[in-house]
């Protein structure tokens, strides 16, 4: 490899361009968000997981001061929507099928009266047979969950029956032949419970209908056009008769993928001819909000004398809740998790997803990595130790390396793992795997994909010579638009500051898969490239006429294009542009390229084939206390393939960031339902991890450039909440001999199980 | 929410505002814990008193025979005292893992112990160490022994309208130790899921004199482990004896099971931490 380029902006740890208004508090943000005339919203939630709705008499709520206007499934005829299976209802029609399922919205003056107003609606229930538990869903003889499952529309992909709403599978080779050549074989069960996004600010929308069949809503949705499209479809008008606003959003992590409130936030302002703002408390956070999914995940895994694995047989069962949501993406992703990044002979993988009645569950980032990867990792060390093994030394006897055929049938490419585990494996001090008595530290490696899906960019320049970009994603928090802009400047020849940026608005920015899958700064900074490019071709040819040279003969510089002692500035070239016509403006789209892969292997697959894969090794160093079950984090280590780190600091920031949610998944974080019910919806019970929690996550960044990757970059932001409850379950083995097979791992766990 | 707030000038002012009002009506000190309450449906008040602007509830002070905190002195006041940081290591250890500084900037010490919750940190460490409620009512001044403050959960002996104006602290004899742990599924913002007050206080050959074991969030209010106390009174404390009193404070709880811990754990858990406690404070003796 030829020593890299210096570059001026990008690889430079340069402040964001969104930090100042975020520090200071200028910044606006969706529930900052407030229109003249607003009323605010409120939603009545079933009591039930599952119940027929006998009646509904809101006449003494309408009667209530201050109310304006009272919906439910019946007052206004609206769509089913759903991602894969149209099972969502906005307001519930005959039944409800979860606990905190919407039955009926108020709009009122304040937030204060719509409550009140909710109290006085009265609801029949006749209650039914309900199943939580998603073994007992898989039975013929449960009750099923959507009785008219095969009359709800759903893609082409979804392999449905009964209580089972989607099945995906990888085959390779032959497992049994695998298993009957092994040495040993390990079967396993794991579980894991659901956990909150966690993002700051709860969910929001502001409507306005501006005409009968128009309608503008501010939310902080991490996805303006799938939000639009879904709107677009649950109230039959055309998509672009809706525009998507997100006038900053408080964090997502995957929670605000989904529709939130911008649907109760139309439907009442529909019905109120007034604008209304809902916002979830944080009570209906922790109870109602879309949850990453628990799950079982079973493992059988064969190997050979010297722990090479000859065959794996795994299922992992999603619990999607009462509506599919993400569950079946989820579950099929999950099974190349199971896989893990290793070399597999044989495999047989299947994902499937199941109907509960417990409250549907969402995409929560990287939202199949940290169930199957718990499993999978924890089973490694299990193993490792059974062999009499260094659980390092095993995993390095398994891993993909260049070159490799992945389970999927994917020739590996830029595979830093290895790279990855020796440098977290130092970094941690593997030698000494026993520092001290109830001290022990584990590792654990994972694999995850830069999604695909189509960007756009839409780039013009300014008659101050500056650039401003168009894009159509919304700013999370992870710096990514800062990101995009760095590449972009760097292609012009700019400041960063130079770069001005306009997204989160469906109306004027160009379409977007969105602000997901690790994404966002991978693609929108390769559709601005692009788009760059081309701007500089025009300008190139603007500057060329001016100072009467070949285009070949300017050098650029300075923000100028110069041919020997005479210039012309960018600057100078936009009014040109202006007042002689022809505006420099330039546009483009990038879509990742599709990625090969043996479709023989793999059934009803939503992401059979891992585009630009990125590799990663957590480790930690930890203490259990013998008394009281306790674990304290010593030390934390994030090894990470990056590709290139367009922003050193914003990176590590996403690394950070993504550990600490981890380790909250390991350790603390558990939604804790019990017959549909949320036993913990408050933020006092339900248990981040503080300052106090999680030690400084030390971060190691590897770079094995991707082909399609803006300088080589990988998406990054998902991967580092995969590893933790693994990391950190084998850490808490290696101190005390507990094994931990249900997350979290709570001290209680440790103590009593 | 939807109440009236009365600011009272006194504690008179205060008892005087109650007297003509109907009832439904409910102190407010720093409102950490009612807030929540009345924001959650748990409880309903059509109007508040507002203690917090009354000078003379204020403040800790310390004089020969002890010290007096105001039922309004905050957490952090305590956590920042010297002197009965000195005086008593437990009331500090307890004061300053109460939530985070947000909480600890407002929460009151006669919020915690009239909120009456069996978890409540300050009030188990204030157990521990013997204080006396100095509490004010229609009928005038009286002072309760804080383990006669307790009944069970949100219920104290308070009478209806009678509030907190003080809590007294004697000052510790020569040889007092006193220890505050906790347990919790974080290491800070956390409600206790056990927690224990230890306070030993040693004689002539290390005989511990006095004992006090206070215990939360394993019974239905903050509650004393006697048995184990008297175990430990009139004994030089070894590590067999210690093992002993934890094992009879443990015997003293009747723990219950709640999304925050099975009693199965609370109750291996509190055997340890009074186990703790206890050495802690042998160890510095
Ligand atoms: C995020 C958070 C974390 C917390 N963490 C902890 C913790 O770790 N440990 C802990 O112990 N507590 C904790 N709490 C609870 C609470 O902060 C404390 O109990 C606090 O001391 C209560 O004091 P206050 O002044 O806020 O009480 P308020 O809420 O004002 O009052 C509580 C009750 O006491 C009554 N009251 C108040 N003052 C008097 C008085 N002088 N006389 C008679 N009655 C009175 C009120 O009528 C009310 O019923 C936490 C609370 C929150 C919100």
């Amino acid at each position: 490899m030829s020593a890299p380029k210096e570059f001026e902006v990008v690889g430079k740890r340069l402040n964001r361009l969104d930090g100042e208004g975020k520090v200071t508090g200028a910044a606006v943000y969706a529930s900052d968000f407030t229109l003249p005339g607003m009323l605010h919203g409120k939603i009545l939630r079933s009591p039930h997981a599952h119940a027929r709705i006998v009646r509904i008499d809101t006449s003494a709520a309408r009667k209530m001061p201050g109310v304006r206007a009272v919906v439910t499934g019946a007052s206004q005829k609206l769509n089913r929507f759903g991602n894969f299976i149209k099972d969502f209802e906005v307001f519930a029609n005959e039944r409800v099928y979860h606990v905190g399922q919407p039955v009926a919205g108020i709009a009122a003056d304040s937030e204060y009266a719509a409550e009140q107003a909710l109290r006085a609606i009265e609801v029949e229930y006749a209650e039914l047979p309900a199943v939580f538990d998603v073994m007992e869903a898989l039975d013929k003889a449960a009750p099923l969950v959507h009785p008219d499952w095969q009359s709800l529309k759903a893609a082409p992909i979804i392999v449905r029956e009964g209580n089972r709403c989607s099945r995906t599978v990888i085959k390779v080779g032959d497992v049994e032949e695998g298993f009957r050549n092994s040495y040993r074989v390990y079967e396993h069960v794991f579980r894991t419970s659901p956990v909150h996004a966690g993002y700051t600010e709860p969910r929001v929308a502001v409507a306005q209908w501006t005409a009968s069949d128009q309608a503008t809503v501010w939310c902080n949705t991490q996805l303006l056009f799938d939000t639009q499209s879904t709107l677009a479809e649950i109230f039959g008008i055309p998509p672009s008769h809706i525009r998507v606003i997100v006038p900053g959003i408080g964090g997502g992590f995957g929670g605000k993928l989904r529709l939130g409130m911008e649907h109760y936030a139309m439907a009442l302002a529909r019905a109120a001819k007034r604008p209304v703002r809902v916002m979830s408390s944080s009570e209906e956070e922790l109870t109602a909000a879309l949850f990453r999914q628990p799950a079982t995940i079973e493992l059988k895994t064969g190997v050979d004398r010297d722990g090479r694995i000859l065959a794996k047989e795994g299922r992992i069962v999603v619990d999607a809740g009462a509506c599919s949501g993400s569950g079946p993406l989820v579950a099929s992703t999950g099974t190349m998790i199971l896989a893990g990044p290793y070399r597999l002979p044989n495999a047989n993988l299947e994902g499937i997803s199941v109907y509960t009645n417990n409250h549907p569950n969402g995409s929560i980032r990287a939202p199949s990595g940290p169930m199957p990867n718990f499993a999978t990792e924890s089973q490694m060390d299990m193993i490792a130790e059974d062999l009499g093994l260094d659980p390092l030394e095993l995993r390095l006897r398994n891993i993909l390396r260049e070159g490799d055929i992945a389970v999927n049938g994917q020739k590996m490419t830029a595979v830093g793992l290895e790279e990855c585990l020796d440098k977290a494996a130092t970094a941690i001090g593997w030698d000494l795997r026993k520092p001290g008595p109830n001290r022990g530290k584990g590792l654990a490696c994972g694999w995850w994909m830069t999604s695909r899906g189509s960007s756009g960019s839409y780039l013009k320049l300014m008659q101050d010579g500056t650039l401003t970009m168009m894009v159509g994603v919304v700013e999370m928090g992870t710096g990514a638009l800062t990101g995009a802009a760095q590449v972009v400047a760097e292609e012009m020849g700019m400041k960063l500051t130079d770069i001005n940026v306009v997204s989160a608005d469906s109306l004027t920015t160009p379409y977007d898969f969105g602000s997901q899958g690790s994404r966002t700064m991978f693609a929108v900074a390769n559709a601005s490239r692009e788009a760059a490019r081309d701007l500089l071709e025009k300008m190139r040819t603007r500057a060329a006429k001016a100072l009467g040279t070949d285009e070949q003969a300017l050098v650029m510089r300075d923000k100028a294009f110069w041919s020997d002692e005479k210039k012309i500035t960018f600057a100078e070239i936009a009014a040109q542009a202006n007042t002689a016509g022809g505006g420099l403006i330039a546009e483009a789209t990038y879509i990742a390229p599709a990625v090969e892969h043996d479709a023989s292997r793999v059934q009803n697959h939503f992401s059979p084939a891992w585009p630009s894969p990125s590799f990663h090794v957590h480790a930690t160093d930890l203490s259990v206390d013998e008394v009281l079950g306790e674990v304290t984090i010593n030390r934390y280590v994030v090894a990470q393939d990056v590709g290139y780190a367009i922003n050193p600091t914003y990176l590590e920031g996403q690394l950070e960031g993504g550990a600490v949610q981890g380790v909250g998944q390991a350790l603390s974080e558990e939604i804790i339902i019990a017959n549909g019910h949320v036993k913990n919806g408050n933020l006092t019970d339900y248990k981040m991890p503080t300052a106090m929690d999680v030690p400084k996550i030390e971060v190691i960044l590897v770079t094995h450039p991707s082909v399609a990757g803006p300088y080589g970059a990988k998406g990054v932001g998902e991967p580092p909440t995969i590893q933790p409850p693994a990391a950190v379950a084998n850490a808490v083995a290696a101190a005390c001999g507990k094994r931990i097979m249900h997350l979290p791992i709570t001290a209680e766990k440790i103590l009593l199980g | 929410m939807d109440f009236r707030l009365h600011s009272a000038k006194s504690a008179d002012h205060a008892l005087e505002i109650a007297a003509s009002l109907k009832d439904g009506w409910r102190y407010v000190a720093g409102g950490t814990d009612l807030v929540i309450q009345l924001r959650r449906g748990v409880r309903k008040s059509d109007d508040l008193i507002d203690l917090s602007s009354i000078a003379s509830m204020q403040g800790i002070k310390e004089d020969g025979n002890g010290f007096e905190l105001g039922a309004l002195c905050t957490h952090k006041d305590i956590e920042l005292h010297e002197g009965l940081s000195a005086a008593y290591p437990a009331l500090r250890a307890a004061a300053r893992v109460v939530g985070g500084h947000q909480i600890r900037n407002v929460g009151t010490v006669g919020g915690n112990l009239a909120n009456a919750s069996p978890a409540a940190d300050v009030a188990v460490a204030l157990l521990a160490l013997d204080a006396l409620i100095g509490a004010k009512g229609s009928n005038g001044s009286r002072e309760i022994k804080i383990d006669d403050l307790f009944v069970s959960s949100s219920k104290t002996t308070l009478a209806p309208g009678e509030l907190i104006e003080h809590v007294r602290l004697a000052t510790p004899v020569v040889k007092t130790h006193s220890a505050f742990l906790k347990v919790g599924r974080r290491k800070a913002m956390e409600i206790s899921v056990v927690s224990a007050a230890i306070c030993l206080a040693f004689g002539a050959n290390d005989i511990c004199e006095k004992a006090r074991i206070a215990l939360g969030a394993v019974g239905p209010r903050p509650l004393r482990a006697k048995a184990a106390e008297r175990l430990l009174e009139g004994a030089e404390i070894d590590a067999g004896l210690i093992a002993r009193a934890a094992a009879q404070a443990r015997a003293e709880c009747s723990p219950r099971s709640d999304p925050r811990a099975s009693a199965a754990y609370r109750s291996k858990v509190v055997e340890g931490l009074v186990m703790r406690g206890i050495s802690q404070c042998v160890g510095v003796s």
